[in-house]
């Protein structure tokens, strides 16, 4: 095309840059000037994004503190109350030996009450006792070869028909089920995570869906006077961001509001059950992680509907 | 500069808005578009602005067939064009400078040669003194002037015009044409829809007449 004189003098990438500034500091100012509707979905961006990340939480914080659980593999053999020192002795070396156990360790009914009474705080009840009323008693794991349910089984039961085994406990299938429930409920979290950030999706979507409609004569004329659909659509895409940025920081304060109160009584719980378990704060991980999906689903959201809105746009 | 060829023009209904309608016009030429309400004027210059497009025919301009130029292409395009409507099409939550600035700042124009040309824009107007007021604080042939100054403030090689002295008293009109002719010698291409028949006698220049969306004359001044 002939005379043209319409080349900004400066490069093209310098404006571009700044265009993306001023539409991050327009768009900042653009929910600021309606602070009660930008409040108010925010605050719906918040609450749900807070809830699938405070059910994750859960779900680890759970799976940590029964990590002391039950290990795969192991077995606890509670032997007769009249099996001596040596008749302990005696089964501990032959275990020992056993090339399908990967380790043996023995608890004299002495150490097995210091146990009880430095995890349970009973002590003083425990010292009315006359007597220790603990069996001794053998930790057991098996050798990893043996650890399917059927071998872990037969290796049980050929432990109780000893002669100085009272009882043994195995129960592996507890555990399990208590995993398999852990799995569900994380399961589950990740569908409700997902439903939840598509409504947070709808939400941002609907909020720059309302704001091109208020706009649509800027838009319009910005577009007859030689604007791309990227500088038209830049804006929103930041008011899109911002919302998410915003529904993410008040998402994390929410939950650590909830970590803080529930902090003593899951300490409480866990010291009753002999773990020194404690609840901690969002790490700075989680809380990387939980902004910038926020802001992802944000700009995501602004993105769909500003591309959605603007192709509706017809220039007169 | 701009050439239609055989270029007609339905709307969506059907009806027919420009039939078969050719000519060209030259870098430095300023042509006037005139006809009855309704006979295709503003629907000619749409076509030149890309807000629409031939239903058939083909509109060059620059060589360059205006049929395939679309996304970024379409937008680099609109740049090289000012417009003046009818309607002013002024954002009234921005001031008369904001409003002037915009097409400069979409350009990739920032300070301080923004403001200069703004302001320049602005006195050849005569409404450098109006621009931090909003364009709802003007009356409408200063808003008429404010679309003007948007309009030239790029100094576009193309100028198209909707009766851009419809609002004005006589001897602002006076002025704003002189401004358009200025333009015209200094090689821009200035189309101006009027059906002001005295203007048209007083400027006397090339005048393109149409009734019913056909192109009826083409009268070239001596």
């Amino acid at each position: 095309m002939a005379n043209l004189d319409i080349q900004p003098k400066r490069t093209r990438r310098e404006a571009y840059f700044e265009h993306h500034l001023a539409s991050a500091k327009r768009s900042l100012k653009g929910l600021s000037t309606a602070p009660l509707a930008s409040l108010m979905t925010i605050g719906v961006l918040a609450i749900a994004l807070a809830l699938p990340a405070a059910f994750l939480i859960a779900v680890g914080q759970i799976k940590d503190a029964t990590k002391g659980f039950e290990k795969p593999g192991t077995l606890s053999v509670f032997l007769r109350a009249d099996a001596d020192e040596k008749a302990q002795q005696r089964l501990f070396t032959i275990l020992s030996a056993d090339e399908n156990l990967q380790s043996v360790e023995l608890k004299s009914p002495q150490q097995a009450l210091e146990e009880f009474k430095a995890q349970s705080r009973l002590g003083e009840a425990v010292a009315l006792l006359k007597d220790n009323p603990l069996p001794a008693v053998l930790k057991i794991t098996a050798a990893p070869a043996q650890r399917t349910p059927e071998r872990m089984s037969a290796l049980a039961e050929r432990l109780k028909a000893r002669a100085d085994v009272d009882y043994v406990s195995f129960d592996q299938r507890w555990v399990e089920r208590f995993a398999g429930m852990l799995e569900i409920a994380e399961r589950l979290t990740q569908i409700v995570g997902l439903m939840l950030a598509l409504a947070v999706l709808l939400v941002v979507g609907n909020t720059i869906r309302l704001e091109i409609q208020e706009r649509v004569e800027e838009i319009e004329i910005s577009k007859l006077l030689g604007a791309t659909d990227g500088f038209v659509r830049r804006p929103f895409l930041y008011a899109g961001v911002w919302l998410g940025l915003f529904g993410g920081i008040i998402a994390w304060v929410l939950l650590n509001v909830g970590l803080y109160a529930l902090r003593g009584p899951v300490a409480e719980l866990a010291r009753s059950y002999g773990s020194g378990f404690a609840m901690g704060y969002l790490p700075l991980s989680a809380t990387l992680k939980l902004l910038l999906v926020s802001v992802l689903i944000g700009w995501l959201g602004a993105w769909l509907a500003a591309g959605r809105q603007l192709s509706k746009i017809k220039l007169r | 500069m701009i050439s239609f060829n055989q270029v007609s023009l339905r709307y969506p209904t059907g009806l027919p808005a420009l039939r078969e309608v050719s000519f060209e016009l030259e870098a430095g030429e300023l042509v006037f578009l005139t006809g009855h309400s309704g006979a295709g004027k503003s629907s000619l210059l749409k076509l030149m602005a890309l807000i629409d497009r031939p239903t058939s025919g083909s509109v060059k301009v620059g060589g360059h067939d205006l049929a395939g130029i679309a996304g970024k292409r379409l937008a680099f395009y609109r740049r090289q064009i000012g417009v003046v409507y009818q309607d002013h099409r002024l954002l009234t939550d921005r001031s008369v400078f904001e409003n002037v600035a915009l097409p400069l700042y979409i350009a990739g124009y920032r300070q301080p040669e923004l403001g200069q040309r703004v302001r320049s824009a602005l006195d050849l107007v005569n409404l450098l003194e109006k621009e931090d007021l909003s364009p709802l604080a003007l009356s409408g042939g200063e808003q008429q002037r404010v679309g003007i100054a948007r309009a030239i403030v790029t100094r576009p090689p193309i100028l198209i015009a909707d009766e851009p002295t419809g609002n004005l008293d006589p001897k602002l009109a006076e002025e704003i044409m002189a401004l358009f002719v200025s333009f015209q010698q200094v090689g821009s291409c200035v189309v101006i829809a009027s059906h002001d028949l005295n203007l048209i006698k007083h400027w006397r220049r090339r005048t393109l007449v149409l009734r019913s969306g056909e192109l009826i004359d083409d009268f070239r001044p001596d």
